[in-house]
């Protein structure tokens, strides 16, 4: 057995056995939900609907519905896929790469930060779908001949690119989280007492059994798809940056997208993964799993990655600059001070001030400091997305094309709907599902446990 | 003598595993040890193969890598290459790099979910299998050693309690029980699902096809309210949606092409146009260059109308620049066909300028000289 030195500080609190944490994981799950739960559950729902009316109405009147214009030909809905599809990075980050440089603190927030991942990439691609106007004809964009004859789709377009790449990272995601998920469905099956949960969590639970040969497979497999799931969570999104990056608008074209997408996207994700955990944390007495020290940890990943995205910005500016092109020049200048100005410094001000001010450790370990500003920073990362997006399309190469946009309440109602639906997810997801990986977490136990590491001071 | 199965239970990971090595020492083999979580160093002391599942999902990313190859290879370059912004479309390799990202996602899509595939598979995991740890505990917080003994179990019974065993268990071994089947319908719930389906189904199906739709759920834009471009408007000019340009209006750039698109145009091209650009090595190369993009899936890389999608059967009857085939054209009446089409061709006006189709014709030209 080996021991962690004791300077580190202990990853679960308390005085924990093995016991304890299958009954701690598996509360929330047996217990009856309170009032909070009911009450955030119907607010998500009302909000659902209400997406779900202005989906039908984009659906049946078309897309005229929705804001936008012949120069505004992009507007929410792809700020929306962005956004969504980048708050899903951070799941997989904390999943497979925190997995590859064996970072324990991991363990006790993979599981939920990758059901946060699957369910935002979920109303990501529900933008895409609604955008093609006909969200039946869908299929098309699979490498189907089409109509049938013998036409087939572009490989070529980075549209096309977009399809491959969400459609993989959505499921390997959701095949990564479910092959994690069996053996704590498992320890649920042998603890549940009515037939009808044990009914449902056995067929969930795939018949798992905990033999040594079935570990040893399972570790392998988990390794395996944390080396494939790290450069694909990178491709996700360099490819989303390539939908605008291999397009001629000014203040798309750019090589630098990728990687400034990519650290935007884990900025944005870890900022959600603390949204969702601070409140998990406390409605489902979680608190000695899910620390201070787990929080300060992510708050460091925002505060690195907000500042590359700061970073970021500055050097689009800088480029634009040095690059002495008019049109690329303009773009910024008008992003700055143009009629949008004012997304434009929300953008500055919420993703590249408010993280610096992690650097303080009184503020970074501050559970209410830390939930205020991880709702700033995803107010901030949609804006930037907005700003990209429609400050570089409003001002046409035509300045009798130059237009503004303005949301209808059917544009708004899409995006409300699918925060409604995420939480929907996100709620029933934490009523039902064992919201931390028990089974990785009792590994660590002995040697990260606080009562553990106590017993071992003076060896 | 019958078969005995011995559990013997651990409450501790580190308890364990001495417990394995002794039992090992004393040259016992472990049937296997049921664990709730994974302990890391049980496979080697209980002396479990290494698994092969890496392996095979390296084999699984190599078959995911070779599949996008050959799916982009064929649906871009061999059963119908298209001419996506005059990029040239009948080399894999040339087109290559904007495969790239289709090549890496299809790998990943194949190893990933073949090796959970595998992984399933082998561990004989899915949905209804019956859950086999035989103590509900080992997935909390017990760890269980299992063995079928033939014969005397005292000594085995012994060495368990001595390295720590809370409890140790000996039962005969009766028949297997029978598999439980999640999904169970009495008959009659069965008979009763399958006459709805069969019924839904039922609907279907009709002698006519529905020429008309009874009443239309989603009007999916029919129904504008706005002129359609293009469209008759009787508040309009000559009771269009569009207005006319000035007469003889030109874009910029534009060289008007006078000769009509008749027989007796074709004639007057066949016999009077000539080429005004200069016939030189510069022009026939860049020619060639377009020929290569815009002709070459029908026409052929020889100009002997055997393209590709002439050799996948799409279209039919092109015929080779060959003076035997063609007796009678020029480079007039090569332009004048570039320019509004022939038959089966469509007029490639609009992708090509005016000096671009002539450097064309005189490629063709060129061909048409190398063929018999």
């Amino acid at each position: 057995m080996h021991y962690e030195s004791e300077i580190r500080e202990p990853l679960v609190l308390g005085n924990k056995s093995y016991s304890d944490v299958t009954r701690d994981v598996a509360a929330p799950v047996e217990g009856k939900a309170n009032k909070m739960w009911w009450f955030a559950f119907t607010l998500a729902t009302i909000a659902f609907l209400w997406g779900i009316g202005a989906m039908a109405i984009t659906i049946g009147e078309g897309i005229g519905s929705w804001g936008l214009n012949k120069t505004v030909g992009w507007a929410w809905d792809i700020t929306n896929f962005v956004w969504w599809v980048g708050i899903g990075h951070a799941g997989t980050l904390i999943s497979a790469v925190l997995l590859l440089f064996r970072q324990k603190w991991r363990m006790s927030i993979n599981r939920s930060a990758e059901a946060m991942t699957i369910f935002a990439v979920v109303q990501a691609a529900l933008f895409p779908l609604l955008h093609m106007g006909r969200p039946w004809l869908a299929y098309w964009v699979f490498p189907f001949p089409n109509n049938f004859g013998s036409l087939w789709v572009n490989f070529n377009s980075p549209l096309l690119w977009d399809v491959f790449a969400i459609s993989t990272y959505f499921s390997v995601s959701t095949v990564f989280w479910y092959v994690g998920l069996i053996p704590d469905f498992a320890m649920i099956r042998d603890r549940a007492v009515k037939p009808f949960q044990k009914h449902i969590y056995k067929i969930m639970s795939f018949g798992w059994s905990g033999k040594a040969k079935h570990w040893q497979r399972f570790e392998e497999v988990s390794l395996v798809l944390a080396g494939l799931a790290t450069p694909l969570v990178l491709s996700v999104h360099t490819i989303v940056s390539m939908d605008f990056a291999t397009s001629v608008i000014p203040g798309w074209h750019t090589t630098i997208f990728p990687p400034y997408f990519v650290a935007g996207a884990i900025f944005s994700g870890f900022a959600m993964v603390q949204t969702l955990l601070i409140i998990m944390r406390k409605v489902v007495n979680l608190e000695s799993y899910i620390t201070i020290q787990h929080i300060e940890m992510m708050n460091i990943v925002i505060m690195l990655t907000g500042s590359i995205v700061g970073v970021a910005y500055i050097t689009e500016l800088f480029m634009a600059w040095y690059s002495g092109v008019e049109y690329e020049q303009y773009a910024f200048l008008n992003r700055a001070t143009g009629p949008y100005w004012w997304a434009y410094l929300s953008m500055m001000t919420f993703n590249v001030v408010s993280p610096q001010l992690m650097w303080f450790k009184k503020l970074r370990t501050s559970i209410m400091f830390t939930f205020v500003l991880s709702i700033i920073v995803n107010v901030g990362m949609w804006f930037e997305r907005f700003v990209i997006i429609v400050t570089s399309l409003h001002r046409d190469y035509l300045p009798s094309s130059w237009s503004m946009f303005s949301p209808t309440y059917v544009d708004i109602g899409i995006f409300v709907g699918t925060i409604g639906f995420f939480f929907v997810l996100f709620l029933l997801y934490a009523r039902t599902f064992p919201v931390i990986a028990q089974a990785e977490l009792k590994t660590i136990l002995k040697s990260s446990g606080e009562s553990q590491k106590k017993l071992h001071k003076h060896e | 003598m019958s078969k005995k199965l011995v559990h013997g239970l651990f409450d501790d990971d580190d308890i364990l595993m001495s417990g394995v090595k002794a039992v090992r020492q004393k040259g016992i083999d472990i049937d296997e040890v049921y664990t709730p979580f994974p302990v890391h160093g049980l496979d080697k002391a209980m002396g479990l193969k290494p698994t092969r599942i890496a392996s095979a999902a390296f084999i699984f990313g190599i078959i995911g890598f070779f599949f996008a190859i050959w799916l982009t290879w064929f649906m871009m370059i061999e059963d119908w290459p298209q001419n996506i912004g005059g990029k040239p479309s009948f080399t894999w390799l040339e087109n290559m790099p904007s495969f790239i990202p289709i090549m890496f996602e299809m790998t990943i899509f194949f190893t990933a979910h073949l090796m959970v595939t595998t992984y399933f598979f082998k561990n004989k995991l899915y949905p209804g299998s019956a859950g086999i740890n035989p103590d509900p505990r080992t997935t909390d917080d017990k760890f269980l050693m299992e063995f079928f003994v033939d014969g005397d179990t005292s000594n085995l019974e012994a060495i368990l309690k001595d390295s720590g065993a809370i409890e140790v268990t000996v039962k005969d071994i009766v028949e297997e029980e029978k598999r439980n089947l999640w999904f169970k319908l009495p008959p009659k719930s069965a008979s009763v699902v399958v006459i709805l389906l069969g019924l839904g189904l039922s609907s279907c199906s009709s002698d006519e096809p529905m020429r008309e739709p009874v009443s239309v759920y989603m009007p999916d834009m029919y129904h504008s309210v706005a002129y359609e471009p293009y469209s008759e408007d009787p508040n309009g000019i000559n009771s269009m949606e569009a207005r006319t340009p000035v007469d003889g209006t030109i874009k910029r750039g534009y060289v008007p092409y006078d000769i009509p698109n008749t027989n007796e145009g074709y004639q007057e091209a066949l016999m009077n146009l000539k080429s005004p650009i200069a016939s030189n090595d510069e022009n026939a190369k860049y020619g060639e260059e377009l020929y290569n993009i815009y002709c070459i899936s029908c026409h052929g890389i020889n100009g002997d109308g055997q393209g590709k999608l002439v050799q996948n059967e799409k279209f039919l009857g092109v015929p080779s620049y060959a003076a035997s085939r063609l007796p009678n054209i020029s480079e007039g009446s090569i332009f004048h066909v570039i320019t509004y089409g022939k038959n089966m061709m469509g007029s490639h006006a609009s992708q090509l300028t005016w000096d671009e189709r002539w450097k064309i014709s005189q490629h063709v030209l060129k061909l048409r000289s190398q063929l018999k």
